[in-house]
């Protein structure tokens, strides 16, 4: 089989549909938002402009980031740290109680769609009631001056997919990483939550170099009384959502969803690459639906055959209920 | 803080609204100088394929739309913009969308004598076949005002884009833009801060200061662009989130 290198044609900001013909195959959406957020003073776009093209610093200012002093509420802004989901997520330092948090706000203030809204609120409220030391807490939600956000922990360190960055790494580290995750994914799913958007880039890694799961923003819970998700909608990363997820039967999903992704996971820490990927998502989503994936060991002969046979499994189809 | 007048009034000071915008352009009249002609061609360069597309997703073939498109910015390179459309005030985009319409429904019938080469002004409208750009527009049901609008909208970022890319270049700094890019709408896609600071030999903290600022630039870049498709500088705002809706539907 040939295998053809993903081209991510759904924008990694706003989760829009890329169209080939875009600017370079950047989000319009998300380019046009940057042109919605006029300079506070501009009569100052000449010095920014000279500082930019030359690279040094016009003014004190300059030399910080363009956060360093935003105050918000309780929050003092220090810099953007991520970009993701439907939100875009800030370093920021919790005055009353001096720590760091991490700030998510929904992107496009006032201009959210409303299925955005609720979305972003889902995930507090999904996150909110996990109480584990790996899963991201969520401290508060709220509203500040008509931006949505929410408070979560921050962690100072990176995320697997960056960590993977398209290299295998030794079996026994991704099986220790993956434990951990289970556990907590796990530990969710007791409380009758489920993920349905695990992805190494969703797993972040602190300096402890401990994994802890984010991004609830997909989550449902088990009694199926909240879907937030849109009629006909695939919602997802295709790479690692299940058969039964990418054939868009999100009423179906249980807890094998989630197990599905996490031996996605652990397939692409064992390979360096996600067990499907075509050059485009409805390509990959056929693969999803109807391939099976190559042995691990075929394309790494130093996986311990243990592995993969956990791995292969957490990627059957067919599977209902765990 | 100033009124929209008074916004309005400074952005004309700094040559926002000077002899390239379109409704002075558009105002000269025959005899107009050749910076105005030569601005009148970029604008017509520039939008050559929102028409385009708006013309094939009415229907109309291939080598008619490329024909039906290239007569209509012919007319208006030669100054015969249609009568009954006002070409003065509002916004470039409703004004020309509406002259395509009136030109598509009335003029054309009359002067197919003169299609095909008659007293067409050919104009390098793109590098790339307009059709096979085309080919790759999403197979939906959106309408061709909508698909227009989309269009529209990638055409300002491509200016806004291009005026970017200058700025570096002036500055021997086209490496660094071409490598920063990619960051303009997010720090996904396996492309990281570390990995770029390591290309151009900067830390991760200066990746991520000039990639705040690349994106305010651009920015600041498309707004400029949007401000000479509109009345007045307070229109800018109105101009973008109209645009912004009309990508996100």
């Amino acid at each position: 089989m040939t295998v053809i290198m993903t081209a991510t044609n759904r924008c990694s900001v706003c989760q829009a549909e890329l169209c080939p013909s875009d600017e370079g195959n950047l989000c319009l959406r998300c380019l046009l938002s940057l042109g919605d957020q006029p300079a506070d003073d501009p009569t100052t776009i000449a010095s920014d402009r000279a500082a930019l093209v030359s690279g040094h610093p016009s003014r004190a200012s300059d030399i910080e980031p363009a956060f360093s002093t935003r105050r918000f509420g309780d929050y003092e802004l220090i810099e953007e740290i991520a970009r993701g989901g439907m939100g875009v997520v800030y370093k920021a330092r919790q005055k009353s109680l001096d720590r760091l948090v991490a700030v998510k706000m929904l992107l496009f203030g006032a201009l959210a769609k409303p299925e955005f809204i609720k979305r972003f609120r889902l995930e507090a409220a999904a996150a909110g009631g996990l109480d584990h030391p790996n899963i991201v807490g969520v401290h508060e939600v709220g509203i500040h001056e008509g931006q949505h956000f929410l408070v979560m922990d921050y962690v100072d360190g990176s995320n697997l997919a960056r960590l993977i960055a398209g290299q295998p790494m030794p079996s026994r580290r991704a099986a220790a990483y993956l434990k951990t995750i289970a556990e907590a994914v796990e530990f969710a799913h007791q409380r009758g939550i489920l993920h349905r958007d695990l992805k190494p880039s969703n797993i972040l890694i602190g300096s402890d170099d401990q994994p802890r799961v984010a991004d609830f923003g997909l989550a449902k819970r088990l009694d199926g009384d909240v879907d937030l998700t849109l009629t006909g909608q695939v919602l997802g990363s295709p790479n690692y959502m299940p058969p039964e997820q990418a054939a868009g039967k999100r009423g179906n999903l249980t807890r094998a969803a989630d197990v599905y992704s996490l031996g996605a996971i652990l397939y692409q820490m064992l390979t360096g690459r996600p067990p499907f990927q075509a050059d485009t998502i409805g390509s990959t989503l056929e693969l999803v639906k109807n391939a099976e994936p190559l042995s691990p060991r075929l394309l790494h002969a130093s996986v311990p055959r243990d592995l993969e046979t956990i791995c292969l499994k957490c990627l059957e189809k067919g599977f209902l209920e765990v | 803080m100033s009124t929209p007048d008074e916004a309005a009034s400074a952005s004309i000071e700094r040559g926002l609204f000077a002899t390239t915008h379109w409704s002075v352009i558009l105002a000269a009249g025959r005899d107009s100088s050749p910076r105005s002609n030569e601005a009148l061609e970029q604008l017509c360069q520039t939008y050559w394929y929102p028409l385009y597309a708006y013309v094939r997703r009415s229907g109309t073939e291939a080598e008619d739309a490329k024909d039906l498109t290239q007569e209509f910015f012919a007319r208006m390179l030669a100054r015969r913009f249609p009568s009954g459309v006002r070409p003065e005030g509002g916004r470039f985009r409703s004004y020309l969308l509406k002259s395509l319409k009136h030109f598509l429904t009335s003029e054309w019938r009359r002067s197919t004598a003169l299609k095909r080469g008659g007293e067409m002004i050919p104009i390098s409208f793109d590098a790339l076949d307009p059709e096979t750009r085309y080919q790759v527009e999403p197979i939906t049901n959106v309408t061709p005002e909508s698909l227009y609008e989309r269009r529209w909208a990638a055409a300002l970022i491509e200016q806004a884009m291009k005026r970017l890319r200058a700025e570096y270049t002036a500055d021997t700094r086209t490496e660094v833009f071409d490598h920063l890019r990619p960051l303009l709408n997010g720090t996904e896609r396996g492309v990281s801060y570390a990995e770029i600071g390591a290309k151009l030999g900067l830390t991760e903290a200066a990746v991520k200061m000039a990639v705040q600022r690349l994106r305010r630039r651009f920015g600041e870049c498309l707004r400029l662009e949007v401000a000479q498709t509109v009345e007045t500088a307070a229109e800018v705002d109105a101009e973008l989130r109209q645009l912004l809706t009309a990508v996100a539907e």
